[in-house]
């Protein structure tokens, strides 16, 4: 069996997830680096200028102010959070422009901190937004020789060298968040091919499987998989937390609130705190979407606080994943749960092809060998057939009557066996399964055979002229008669076995009746053996969702089975 | 009519009764072979009248028997006795020349009535035998097209692809189309099919062996 290896939750580890996953972590880090390297350069800058005390004041609570607000904005929620994003990005562009233009020792640091707004804006309005700020970076570069560039001209060295190590810090961040980003697209790439590796073999549940993934992967506090297959109607909840793999039995309530979501298909990013969700339209574009119901759901079923969902469909399979991670509402992310989502989909697609193929191949692998069963016996009948025919030929002649009508009768047995087997494996063909045929003759058939067989008689007693069944039902129900009649003449010495049999709503009922006649033999010490004898039938019924009775109304009864007159479904 | 009769079959309790069946119904036995090989070499020390070859044998059967002795130009008339004949091998052995198809399970006297046939020059087919061949000969070539008859030409090109194993994005950016779309066509050609999945729709296209997959790798 494959088993997956456990992703490490390290605190490296989770720094390379937040680094890598989305911008905000590296640009908050480059920020403060930015503003305190301008702090440094609006001192050098004004500290010999006593009449610009108060605008260097002003300044330096301005820089921090913005870097400030510019970080936490990131925890608004939508649809402020949403709306404002663009905002920010817009006055971060401007103003690290401006310092490009006009502060020349701030150039790199600016330069780097643009890295971070082309990311956030690439994250929040696609590759298109990075071509903008490009040119708008060359416009910058060229009007950088239009001004006297003040800073250039009041230099300090101690300064100077300080912006260049904070430069360096931002210059680090880049190049970390942009290992953790290969890092976790190497993670994620690797996830998906392993996952597709996997096919059939792992020992646990489906569900359970794709949870442990999904919250390994994604190093999760919960990941839960609320699913259902389409020709059922029960949902089901398998939840993966602190705690291990279970299945949840939810309230009818929670299970409508988390299996009616609104956004179908979409992945979507949630948070208990806000009655909103944050998603991509099909053109790509974020938007927020007001669910509190699904939220209050969410909340109830797992817990307060942030997570991911993701729409899973493949084949009859439907469902949501619904992962507990922090998220700060980045678009990134919901790239990413894309990105887990179309891995999803390809392993499910797999899995249910290998099983339809796994199935289907062992299906004609039993088919063959049934048939090949059947093909041997028939082979062994038509041999036996042969000789008692040539040694009924070879007798015709000889005044033996008593062994002529022995003879006969056992090739009248063997030809009835025969054509048993013949129906049997005509019965094989899945359109043959599939058509209908009359119970009644198919039963008095099988009595007749019963008769021969255990030289008794066996009569049936149908209830209805005409009972049109599957060919498959008509086969279980010879089957039951055939084992209980044998049952009835080893264990219950039955002589004279009358077969009743009728069609009552969806049911067949088929019951079993000795019937001795007025040499009937006192059978008061009827020891059960029929009853413990039949247990092959009781199998057999279990399978097919029928029962049988064994009572004692009257002691000539034998057995009543009850039985679908629509067989279900094999699983094969 | 008497006849000098080979028997060739690997069961031998069958064999053996067989043999002594026809002994007793006055038919001389030139020979009982239980294997194809067994049964080409006594073929050359002597051809009987009437030749009785089991199908489900090693080496080919009596299939390959047949055709061993029609390629050598022998026209001794042949019948075949076998439980189970496929329709396909039916028709191969009706191609070949054979004059007669019985069912081992029939009445040993039908076999008597075939022989009187074949050997009167009259061709002797069991109805059930031939009903089957007719019928398969008639409906299944048509069958598998006439199951991708009912899709359309758009969702045969995306039935193809999907075999190739394209995304619905892949699919949609080949044939031009958005990806909902061809999710629409995905579900129609399921409903058509009677199908639930892709798997199912894969599964049904590979044993169909048909020539849509080439619509998908082509580009």
């Amino acid at each position: 069996m494959y088993h997956m290896p456990l992703a490490s939750s390290s605190a490296m580890d989770r720094l390379v997830l937040w680094l890598g996953r989305s911008p905000t972590l590296g640009f908050a880090i480059s920020r403060v680096a930015f503003s305190a390297a301008a702090t440094w350069q609006i001192e050098a800058m004004f500290s010999n200028e006593p009449d610009f005390a108060h605008t260097a004041l002003l300044l330096k609570a301005a820089v921090w102010t913005w870097t400030a607000i510019s970080i936490a904005q990131n925890s608004l929620t939508p649809p402020l959070g949403l709306l404002l994003r663009p905002i920010f990005l817009i006055f971060d562009l401007i103003a690290f422009l401006t310092v490009i233009v006009l502060c020349e020792p701030l150039q790199i640091a600016a330069l780097g901190c643009l890295f971070f707004v082309a990311w956030s804006a690439s994250d929040r309005f696609g590759r298109g937004a990075v071509l903008i700020l490009g040119i708008c970076l060359i416009f910058a570069f060229i009007a950088r020789g239009y001004y006297e560039s003040w800073a250039s001209a009041r230099h300090v060295a101690a300064v100077d060298r300080a912006i260049d190590s904070l430069t360096i810090v931002i210059g680090c961040v880049i190049a970390a968040s942009m290992l953790s980003l290969n890092i976790l697209e190497r993670r994620l790439i690797s996830w998906s091919e392993r996952l597709q590796g996997v096919g059939l073999s792992f020992q646990k549940s489906l569900a359970q499987f794709l949870v442990e993934q999904v919250s390994q992967l994604m190093n999760s506090r919960y990941c839960a998989f609320v699913w259902e297959m389409m020709d059922d109607t029960t949902v089901h909840c398998e939840l993966y937390d602190g705690d291990g793999v279970r299945h949840l039995i939810l309230p009818q309530k929670q299970i409508d609130g988390l299996s009616n979501v609104t956004p179908r298909e979409a992945p979507f990013l949630y948070s208990t705190q806000s009655p909103r969700l944050l998603l991509r339209s099909r053109l790509g574009i974020l938007r927020n979407e007001r669910a509190p119901d699904l939220v209050d759901s969410i909340s109830d079923v797992f817990g307060a606080g942030q997570g991911a969902s993701i729409h899973i469909q493949a084949g009859e399979l439907r469902g949501r994943l619904f992962i507990g991670t922090s998220h700060g509402w980045s678009p990134a992310v919901l790239l990413r749960c894309l990105r887990i989502q179309e891995g999803i989909d390809l392993f499910l697609e797999r899995h249910f092809f290998f099983l339809a193929w796994r199935q289907r191949t062992f299906a004609e692998a039993r088919q063959a060998l049934s048939r090949d069963l059947h093909d041997s016996v028939l082979q062994t009948l038509a041999a036996l057939r042969v000789r008692l025919a040539t040694t009924i030929h070879g007798l015709s002649n000889a005044a033996v009557p008593d062994q002529l009508t022995e003879l006969r009768s056992m090739e009248e047995l063997v030809t009835a066996e025969q054509a048993h087997l013949r129906r049997l494996l005509s019965q094989q063909s899945p359109v043959a399964a599939e058509t209908d045929v009359d119970l009644g003759r198919e039963v008095e058939r099988c009595c007749r055979f019963i008769a021969l067989q255990w030289a008794i008689d066996c009569r049936l007693n149908l209830a209805e002229r005409s009972m049109t069944v599957s060919a498959e039902t008509a086969a279980e129900v010879e089957y039951l008669i055939r084992e209980a009649a044998a049952n009835a003449v080893k264990h219950a010495n039955a002589r004279h076995i009358t077969v009743s049999i009728a069609q009552v709503d969806d049911e067949i009922l088929i019951a079993l009746k000795d019937n001795p006649g007025p040499q009937a033999v006192a059978r008061e010490n009827y020891t059960g053996d029929f009853e413990l004898q039949s247990q092959s039938i009781m199998k057999r019924l279990g399978k097919i969702g029928g029962t049988a009775y064994f009572h004692n109304l009257s002691m000539n009864s034998l057995i009543s089975i009850r039985l679908p007159s629509s067989l279900p479904r094999s699983p094969i | 009519m008497m006849a000098q009769i080979a028997i060739v079959d690997d069961h031998p309790i069958f064999l053996d009764g067989m043999a002594q069946f026809l002994s007793s119904h006055g038919h001389d036995i030139l020979f009982c072979a239980r294997s194809v090989e067994e049964a080409l070499e006594r073929m050359q020390a002597g051809e009987p009248d009437l030749l009785i070859l089991d199908v489900s044998m090693k080496s080919g059967g009596g299939l390959a028997i047949l055709s061993a002795i029609r390629n050598s130009g022998s026209t001794v008339p042949v019948i075949f006795m076998t439980v189970h004949i496929r329709p396909e091998q039916t028709l191969e052995a009706i191609k070949l020349g054979v004059d007669g198809v019985v069912l081992k399970d029939s009445d040993p006297n039908d076999l008597l009535g075939c022989i009187q046939q074949v050997l009167s020059g009259n061709k002797s087919i069991a109805p059930f035998v031939m009903e089957q061949a007719l019928v398969h000969s008639i409906s299944a070539p048509a069958s598998e097209a006439n199951v991708l008859a009912v899709l359309t030409d758009r969702e045969l090109e995306i039935a193809g692809l999907i075999r190739a194993g394209l995304r619905n994005r892949e699919i949609a950016n080949r044939c031009g189309l958005t990806e909902g779309t061809v999710k629409v066509h995905l579900h129609s050609i399921f409903q058509k099919l009677n199908i639930k999945s892709r798997s199912e729709l894969i599964i049904m296209m590979m044993s169909m062996d048909s020539e849509i997959p080439a619509v998908g790798m082509e580009h």
